[in-house]
């Protein structure tokens, strides 16, 4: 192989390598480059199982929209994140209660013209309930509503 | 057969690892064999467009597909053009008609379309490594044979005329460096690798006692059993710090087992009532996962490694429902079959496994 050939190829291995170790290392996902963290949990006997709820007007939106993984999966990961610092979910040193707020703000004021196009609905209110490993609920927590009114989320669990 | 470079050291060894030359058909095989299955996986290719504006402003696109998403902002206002040169691309890499081109534009429209549907919350783990390795194909020597770009030249009489229409398509006699093959090989060790280290770097040591695997066979996660099934989860000893968003402080999403039918949810529970085969079961796959860069010796540990993980695929998609089919295909493509046969045999054989 000719010197150039050589430099050719390394070239090509590098572009390709240097993403995926580059991930891999950093432990969160980029598509299409992957740290593989699929199962990457530990549930024990004591794990504790949250539900998110989305409700408004008494009208519990989880059954239509909340249900779809989907929708579940990219709410956690790159709207609510996860508080553990080591997690290959969303997951920032920088967040704050007002990164939060941000958050939600642009998350509610997309997601409320797709979920509805009824104008009687001013607010949509955010809770999480708690349950143990048999799936029984312990607690349920309001964490804040979406005011339509003023197009912001108020974060009324007392945090930092 | 292969020719080796013969020298002492690391350079000389690297030399010789990456720059043997072969003349084996086998990039050529994976080319026609993974571009089908990826247009297979992906053949509903605007599936993820999304046409409300709302939802999609709350997507937040990877790095990749932010980096295309100008060059293909076609895929949302000319869904069908964009349609039409997806299909040409999969086509001319399957066949081989502007092999390289068509390999780049395919390699890059399949890790988009399916970016798109990671953005929405779901990463597709076998076309995210598959994609990768159609682009690699477009850049790496002994992809293009077996094409109709070779047919081409043999019949535009610019290859030499004396060879046969099958030597024309191989190529035997001409070697070509195995960088490329190499490369995809580290790729899929790589993947495997952080599998298994994800499984323990995320989950800690504890994972190893088998309690999450019992929880995804034991009916826990299966959204066909009566009740509801939260899937956000959280250790019992949250710190007070970390509770500020909802006074719980949840660390996680867990996944689902959608396995339906009655015999495999049977089995599933039975294993993850014992508790040293869930936890065997449990090192096994972490470990096995771990020693993915096995796949780096060439002959007997990359053919029992490539082995070992089909049957790993094969348990989980009868246990869980998740069978991996394309990295299933992807190991068979990986092992080298015409080595293995001559082992088999007990021939003397002098060929090199590559």
């Amino acid at each position: 192989m000719k010197k150039h050939e050589k430099v050719f190829a390394a070239f090509v291995m590098l572009a390709f390598l240097v993403p995926n170790i580059y991930i891999i290392c950093k432990g969160k996902e980029s598509y299409p480059f992957t740290p593989a963290p699929m199962f990457g949990h530990y549930v024990g006997d004591s794990t504790l199982f949250y539900s998110i709820e989305f409700t408004a007007n008494g009208k519990n939106f989880g059954t239509d929209h909340l249900n779809n993984h989907m929708v579940k999966r990219m709410f956690f990961d790159q709207v609510y994140w996860s508080v553990d610092p080591e997690s290959p979910l969303g997951n920032f040193d920088n967040d704050s209660k007002q990164a939060f707020e941000n958050r939600l703000t642009n998350f509610f004021s997309a997601y409320y013209k797709h979920l509805t196009s009824d104008t009687a609905i001013h607010r949509i209110d955010l809770s999480v309930t708690q349950y143990n490993r048999k799936y029984q609920p312990l607690a349920k927590h309001n964490v804040g509503y979406y005011d339509h009114t003023t197009g912001k989320f108020i974060h009324t669990w007392k945090g930092r | 057969m292969e020719r080796t470079v013969n020298n002492a050291g690391l350079l000389p060894a690297l030399n010789r690892y990456f720059f043997s030359e072969t003349t084996s058909l086998n990039l050529a095989v994976i080319r026609i064999v993974i571009c089908t299955v990826v247009l297979f996986y992906n053949l509903n290719v605007n599936m993820f467009i999304v046409h409300d504006p709302a939802i999609a402003a709350i997507q937040k696109p990877s790095t990749f597909v932010q980096l295309f998403s100008g060059l293909f902002s076609l895929i949302q206002y000319r869904s069908r053009l964009f349609q039409y040169l997806y299909f040409l691309a999969a086509a001319c890499s399957i066949f081989g008609l502007f092999t390289r081109p068509a390999l780049l534009v395919f390699g890059i429209t399949a890790a988009y379309t399916t970016g798109l549907c990671a953005a929405q919350g779901v990463y597709n783990h076998g076309l995210s490594l598959l994609s990768q390795i159609v682009m690699i194909l477009a850049f790496v020597p002994g992809s293009t044979r077996l094409s109709v770009d070779s047919f081409l030249l043999w019949l535009s009489g610019r290859k030499n005329r004396q060879w046969s229409l099958w030597e024309a398509l191989t190529l035997k006699s001409t070697p070509y460096p195995l960088w490329g093959f190499k490369l995809i090989i580290i790729l899929v060790a790589c993947t495997y690798f952080t599998s298994g280290l994800s499984k323990v770097r995320y989950g800690g040591l504890k994972w190893l006692d088998g309690k999450t695997l019992s929880h995804y066979l034991d009916g826990s996660a299966s959204p066909f059993t009566p009740g509801i099934k939260p899937m956000h989860i959280s250790p019992p000893d949250v710190p007070e710090r970390e509770k500020w968003k909802d006074g719980f402080g949840i660390y996680s999403y867990s996944y689902g087992n959608r396995l339906k039918q009655p015999s495999m949810i049977k089995l599933g529970q039975s294993l993850a009532a014992n508790k040293v085969v869930i936890s065997g079961l449990s090192v096994l796959t972490v470990v096995f996962e771990m020693s993915g860069f096995f796949l780096l010796a060439a002959g007997w540990p990359r053919t029992i490694y490539l082995f070992g993980a089909i049957m790993l695929h094969t348990c989980i998609g009868f246990l869980m429902n998740l069978p991996f089919t394309e990295y299933r295909i992807l190991c068979l493509l990986l092992v080298d079959w015409k080595w293995l046969f001559m082992q088999i045999k007990g021939w003397r054989f002098r060929r090199r496994a590559i």
